[in-house]
């Protein structure tokens, strides 16, 4: 039998929130706005019409670059990429080809296992490469309705950032994973709304299927996998914009991919589209009318050459990436992996964790709990106290939840002599040796105690009547 | 007559991609034409250009840029936008329904 | 009237009230509505602007509110809802655009003959072109239906008609001049510059329309020069000679070309013999390069937003497209365009290398005088051969000018060329000056516009 391999690549297109559009000072993202009214001679292609990089949209893309751990190409250039289509006003996309702002990237995501519950180890975590990071014009917005198709100009312009990574996925898992990992990190870099319903990240994978035969031994899992081994074709899948449709999109091809295989045919190379509603691709076009896009250098831009003083200046504004984050929650305040994961998905949460947590120690009245980090951390995760208040309203009552309880000392002693009576076998384990045994123990004496017990005291009474 | 360097389908192809109509007498002429040209600038092969750089631009320019959100010179109203197209329906431009 | 005179002579009238600025209006529009019947300079006249001077201005420029066609019907309702930086800057200085003049169809040719709006004839002789692509501009001038125009260069495009038409025209740096507005045709070689009846308003001209535009990221930011005053200061300079620029000329042509380098020698010029690469490879180089940027450039006309569609292509714009489209095609990039843009910096280098020794290159834009009209249609790459002496500045981006220097066995004008340094206008126009006061351009342009009677 046959034995099968999704080889997964992704391009992933990013809308930079720059406030001037990529070749024009136009206000960009104007989503609420009448159509056609952020529109000038230049992102409406008109006669005449010249292009002038906005050197923000430059810088952020560097950043992004940086932050996916990519060599910053010094010399870059704007290329003319041509093809056909209502949306694109000058019948070409002023890109970049041979030279792209950022190549050789990788991105680790840590693999969390959510069912772990115990250690407060590092996770381990996957790398993926990142193939080029690169710098575009967005096109404008298509409208089908009836029998026409209406154009809206307003997004024409907006600095697009592409991302290419190399086809390093074999699972749509990883693939999910490492989507939810570039979104947090463009998302801290502040450098796009990347929000998927307004369509300000898109994302397309390309799949293919490779057969591993079971002769071939041992299968090759390493990565990459050489170029001879690719499969000879592949598809891509476009206007996907959720994660979840991104791994159902992918686990529909691949299975569509081996049923084909299966039958001794070759999936044809094709673009295909998600339909969210019937959960599965349909065919777009196919390799036939497949794009000659004639690059060349962009003549009207001069290029660009970076010193390594600028790029390093824009690594300086870079923030601590959420791996970074999490690995420090789980070294420095001991958290649990899975919610050092949680807390630093959000930037804006991870700060307030962290704004408060530094307040807390502050100002506590009692001595520092060792474990403080962690319960502030299931305040704000089981949404406890909401994080929508000050820091100062928060800590109050954070306090006060947090406070130790007030424990009935002579009901403590009289439930926990009995319980231990009726527990003979737990007992020999504990004094046989067993640490962990006395934590049966000092669960049925919170349940008798029916929340009346600080958990710290029950345990020292416990432990003081062992002795 | 120069020989024709182009199959009637290659030039089918280039006019497709420039998005051209051509009428079969057309199509003849430039087939000869452009023999006679690529002849002709076939003398680039006598230069030998193997260390040489190509120019991109004359101007000796890099890193021109414009500072995000400056005042927009340029911008255009709606009704500027729209007057010279020959199709549109409320503020936008229309082509006729492109299938999906 | 005003027989003659000059943008600088009819300013200063203005500007001391001897005249009214609607009188000089009136007086062209005029000669303008006298004259254009018979000569097809204008394809559109604004009639009620008012302004101070009145310019002819190429109808490539986009002008805000006054239709701009580029003389092809892909373009025939279009109305810019913005203006170019030259017009911009020429109306600030209160110069008035009054029309916009015929030329090539989105400037592909060197004859004004591929103009979907028909040819317009040479004022010295209307059976024959006054050359092109800014052909409207240059006759408009030698017949005096403005004192001076506005034209852009490709690779001639401003020098070939004002050879053939008896008038100055000067193309700037590529870079000096912002092509902001400017309907593109190969993006990497265009250049706006003026078409005159002397230096002086050559000079006046690139003074307003010349420096940095930010709209223009190619546009130079290196500071202007006050070309007026630069242009008056005596100046003596040494004249490059390379063989090859003087290679296929027309006896007159060559004669008239050997007397004005007496000229300058006379007024104390050196001459040194120079070796430039062949202009033959320039054209190749152009070619490619052009043709590409081509294919590029006219690919925003499908018709949805402005404009008539793609059907509306004339022949010659069509095979240029096929043309670029099939050097830029898959599999070609290199062996044509990389190989050309390669040869280009071989051009420069080149040309950086004899402007070490010399200040100009002297020559002719154009080895022949003015074609008979439907010369050019004959042979379809005619234009390029014919074009091969404007072809190499082009491609360097070097300024240079045309003056007129006599006239043929058939009474047409011959034009002499004079190509310099990078940003070093004010040494061509005070050359182009100083044989002007010399010589008078041996009368030629007076003796153009002695043929357009008020």
């Amino acid at each position: 039998m046959k034995q099968y391999q999704p080889v997964i690549g992704l391009e992933i297109h990013v809308e930079l929130k720059t406030e001037s559009g990529m070749f024009c000072q136009c206000k960009i993202n104007q989503f609420d706005a009448e159509p056609n009214s952020h529109v000038c001679p230049v992102c409406l292609g008109l006669p005449g019409a010249l292009p002038v990089p906005n050197k923000k949209a430059i810088e952020w893309t560097i950043k992004i670059g940086q932050a996916l751990n990519c060599t910053i190409n010094k010399h870059t250039k704007f290329d003319r990429k041509h093809y056909s289509y209502p949306d694109l006003p000058k019948g070409y996309q002023i890109s970049q080809y041979d030279e792209p702002i950022a190549v050789n990237g990788k991105l680790q995501i840590p693999i969390i296992n959510f069912q772990s519950n115990s250690n407060n180890q590092l996770p381990i975590s996957k790398e993926f490469r990142i193939h080029r990071v690169h710098l575009e014009e967005d096109t404008g917005k298509l409208i089908h309705k009836g029998s026409d198709t209406l154009i809206d100009f307003n997004r024409s312009g907006t600095p697009l950032v592409e991302i290419v990574t190399e086809a390093d996925f074999t699972s749509s898992d990883d693939v999910k994973m490492f989507l939810e990992e570039l979104h947090t990190i463009i998302r801290y870099l502040d450098v796009s709304d990347a929000d998927m319903e307004k369509g300000t990240m898109r994302m397309e994978p390309n799949i293919s299927v490779r057969v591993i035969s079971n002769n071939q031994f041992p299968i090759s899992n390493q990565l990459p996998i050489s170029k001879s081994q690719l499969p000879k074709y592949k598809v891509e899948v476009k206007n996907i914009n959720s994660f979840n449709f991104v791994k159902r999109a992918i686990d529909y091809e691949v299975k569509r991919h081996i049923d084909l295989l299966e039958k001794g045919q070759t999936p044809i190379q094709e673009t295909r589209g998600w339909d969210s509603n019937k959960n599965k691709t349909y065919s777009q076009r196919t390799k036939e009318d497949a794009h000659d896009y004639r690059y060349f250098p962009e003549p009207d831009i001069p290029p660009f050459e970076f010193s390594d003083a600028y790029t390093e200046s824009i690594k300086k504004t870079l923030v601590e990436l959420p791996h970074q984050k999490m690995n420090r929650y789980i070294e420095i305040f001991k958290l649990k992996p899975m919610d050092a994961y949680t807390l630093t998905r959000d930037i804006n949460t991870s700060d307030y964790f962290e704004k408060v947590l530094s307040n807390q120690i502050a100002t506590s009245p009692s001595a520092p709990r060792n474990d403080m980090g962690q319960a502030i951390a299931n305040l704000i995760i089981n949404k406890k106290i909401s994080t929508e208040l000050s820091i100062e309203e928060f800590i109050k009552e954070a306090t006060e939840l947090l406070k130790p309880k007030e424990t009935d000392a002579k009901l403590l002693d009289e439930v926990a002599l009995k319980l231990i009576n009726a527990n003979p076998k737990v007992v020999a384990d504990y004094k046989g040796g067993k640490q962990g045994a006395i934590m049966f123990l000092v669960g049925q004496v919170m349940k008798e105690m029916r929340g009346k017990a600080d958990a710290q005291t029950v345990i020292s009474t416990l432990k003081q009547v062992l002795k | 007559m120069t020989k024709k360097i182009l199959s009637k389908e290659e030039i089918l192809h280039l006019a497709h991609l420039a998005r051209l109509t051509l009428t079969d007498e057309e199509i003849l002429k430039y087939q000869e034409q452009f023999g006679e040209t690529i002849d002709y600038i076939k003398n680039l092969g006598e230069l030998d250009t193997k260390n040489v750089p190509p120019t991109n631009s004359v101007v000796d320019l890099k890193n021109v840029t414009f500072e995000d959100g400056v005042e927009n010179l340029i911008g255009l109203t709606t009704n500027e936008a729209l007057q010279n197209a020959k199709k549109i329906k409320g503020n936008e431009f229309i082509v006729d329904r492109i299938m999906q | 009237m005003f027989p003659g005179k000059t943008i600088t002579q009819l300013k200063s009238l203005i500007d001391e009230k001897k005249v009214s600025a609607s009188e000089v209006k009136e007086y062209f529009l005029k000669r303008i509505k006298k004259y254009n019947a018979k000569l097809n300079v204008f394809l559109t006249l604004d009639e009620k602007s008012e302004g101070g001077v009145p310019l002819a201005v190429k109808d490539n420029f986009c002008t805000k509110g006054l239709r701009t066609t580029a003389s092809s019907k892909v373009l025939d309702s279009f109305i810019p809802p913005y203006e170019s930086t030259v017009t911009t800057r020429l109306k600030k200085e209160k110069l008035l655009i009054i029309g916009k003049t015929n030329m090539d169809a989105w400037a592909h040719g060197s004859s004004t003959e591929t103009s979907d709006y028909g040819p317009t004839k040479n004022p010295w002789d209307i059976t024959r072109s006054p050359g092109g692509s800014s052909g409207g501009s240059a006759a408009s001038v030698s017949a005096y239906l403005t004192p001076g125009g506005i034209g852009s260069e490709t690779a001639g495009s401003i020098r070939q008609p004002a050879s053939w038409s008896g008038v100055v025209g000067l193309k700037p740096t590529y870079g000096r001049v912002s092509r902001f507005g400017v309907i593109a045709m190969g993006s990497s070689l265009d250049c706006p510059g003026p078409l005159t009846l002397n230096t002086e308003d050559a000079a006046y001209l690139l003074s307003i329309i010349a420096g940095h535009d930010p709209l223009d990221a190619t546009s130079s930011p290196l500071p202007t020069e006050n070309y007026m005053d630069e242009m008056k200061k005596r100046k003596s300079y040494t004249i490059g000679i390379s063989e090859d620029y003087f290679e296929g000329l027309d006896p007159d042509v060559a004669k008239a070309i050997e007397k004005s380098i007496e000229v300058y020698k006379k007024i104390g010029f050196k001459t040194k013999k120079v070796k430039l690469l062949s202009p033959n490879y320039a054209i190749s180089v152009y070619t490619i390069i052009q043709r590409a940027e081509v294919s590029s450039n006219l690919a925003r006309y499908d018709g949805i937003r402005y404009g008539n569609d793609r059907t509306t292509f004339g022949t010659e714009a069509k095979r240029r497209v096929m043309l670029g489209t099939y050097t830029l095609s898959h599999g070609y990039y290199d062996a044509f365009y990389k190989k050309a843009q390669k040869v280009r910096t071989l051009i420069i280098n080149d040309f950086k290398r004899v402007f070490n020794e010399v200040n100009f290159v002297i020559g002719t834009p154009t080895p022949i005088t003015a074609l008979k009209l439907g010369e050019f249609a004959k042979y379809p790459f005619f234009g390029e051969l014919m074009d091969k002496f404007n072809e190499p500045a082009a491609m360097a981006g070097i300024p240079a000018i045309s003056i007129p220097v006599g006239l043929d066995r058939s009474g047409l004008p011959i034009g002499m060329q004079l190509m310099g340094n990078y940003f070093r206008e004010s040494d061509i126009l005070n050359a182009s000056y100083q044989f002007e006061q010399e010589t008078d351009y041996f009368s030629v342009i007076k003796k153009g516009i002695e043929n357009y009677k008020d």
